[in-house]
């Protein structure tokens, strides 16, 4: 128990630390900084397993809903919650669920074939859904608009999931007695 | 706590919940209004109290989201409909003004007794909610120091290295934060864990 709350609670400081990484900021992609935060998403449903990552996303949420300015750029607060991408706020819990029971399930594909499937259905396809429909609700816009507005992230997106995959099967070689 | 301070203490003071709750009802209504001359008003209203309690560095909130509302504004218009376009922008400000200035002038302690409040049906239930609050702190506590470890070990990385760290370094930065965990874990365990007090 103790175990669990601690890593859930490590891994939500970790997807705040990875806000902190020197990001670049696309201007005309509304200004959505692309960042190691969804890379965290990704590493959370690997490496903690699809439940305890949903979990550990959660909380860090729950600290930004809370007024912490740990989301990527010193946002935080309410306010994110009223915003046009609150969509993938809300998907990235779903994301990790969905990353680390792929991640399970294929895993006899070995680790970092398995990891990188996992993202990219996971972190990438299942979140955008979210992320799209949250657009289009709160901004009024019709899905497929929603979709030609965030498609820029996918290319960045595809190499956080290569990069999440590898550092998953780094952290269980260093650490084979890490279940998940 | 997002970094710019609200000057108008009566705010400051208001009970969390209270402001909570007004905010509730303020995102309901506005989904109700569709005009943008009143959803405009609101706005100046808005922006009115905004400046009453000495607040309109928040303005600076809106920044991140203003090319999105850009681009719906002009995805609407080009459609033939700039008045959709606008209302969903107003609203879309209005919303984001208000739940900042809620966030600003509420304190991390404040809104975490909310939150426990929230939990009491669970704890009802028989459920123990303590891990909540404990995760909660924990995170508070370790985001610094992650960061503070990052930058450690970025910085040995350039003494090494003529080229940039970059995501090299997130392998050792996930193993330092996975061993962490398990040293807090075991702290907490010897501590009793989250027997109630």
């Amino acid at each position: 128990m103790e175990t669990t709350v601690a890593r859930v609670a490590l891994f939500a400081a970790l997807i705040a630390a990875l806000g902190l990484i020197p990001q670049i900021t696309l201007p005309f992609a509304g200004g959505v900084p692309i960042t190691a935060q969804t890379l965290g998403v990704m590493l959370a449903g690997l490496i903690l397993g699809p439940w305890r990552g949903a979990l550990a996303i959660l909380v860090f949420i729950a600290v930004v809903a809370l007024g912490a300015p740990l989301l990527a750029g010193g946002r935080g607060g309410l306010g994110v919650f009223a915003g046009p991408t609150v969509g993938f706020l809300v998907g990235w819990p779903v994301a990790a669920i969905a990353t680390g029971l792929l991640y399970r399930g294929f895993s006899e594909m070995g680790p970092m074939a398995a990891g990188t499937v996992a993202s990219i259905l996971g972190g990438i396809l299942v979140l955008y859904i979210f992320g799209i429909v949250g657009l289009a609700a709160v901004a009024n816009m019709t899905p497929y608009k929603g979709l030609l507005a965030v498609l820029i992230f996918i290319p960045g997106d595809i190499l956080k999931a290569v990069i999440a995959a590898f550092i998953n099967r780094e952290v269980r070689r260093a650490r084979p007695d890490l279940a998940d | 706590m997002v970094g710019v301070s609200v000057q108008a203490r009566w705010l400051r003071r208001m009970p969390a919940g209270l402001k909570l709750l007004a905010l509730a009802a303020v995102s309901v209504a506005l989904f109700f209004i569709g005009d943008p001359a009143i959803l405009g008003g609101v706005l100046l209203a808005t922006l009115g109290l905004l400046a009453g309690v000495g607040a309109l560095g928040l303005l600076r909130s809106l920044r991140p989201i203003g090319i999105m509302l850009l681009f719906a504004f002009l995805a609407h218009g080009l459609l033939g409909d700039w008045m959709l376009g606008l209302t969903v922008c107003l609203r879309i400000a209005v919303l984001v003004l208000l739940a900042t200035l809620v966030s600003a002038s509420t304190a991390l302690s404040e809104m975490l007794a909310v939150l426990d409040r929230l939990l009491a049906p669970l704890r009802w239930c028989g459920i123990n909610t303590r891990p909540v609050g404990v995760a909660i702190a924990m995170t508070l506590r370790f985001a610094p120091m992650l960061a503070e470890c990052w930058r450690m070990l970025a910085e040995a990385w350039r003494a090494r290295s003529p080229r940039r760290p970059l995501w090299r370094l997130v392998v050792p930065f996930v193993l330092t934060a996975l061993d962490g965990a398990d040293h807090a874990a075991e702290a907490l365990a010897a501590r009793g864990g989250f027997d109630r007090r």
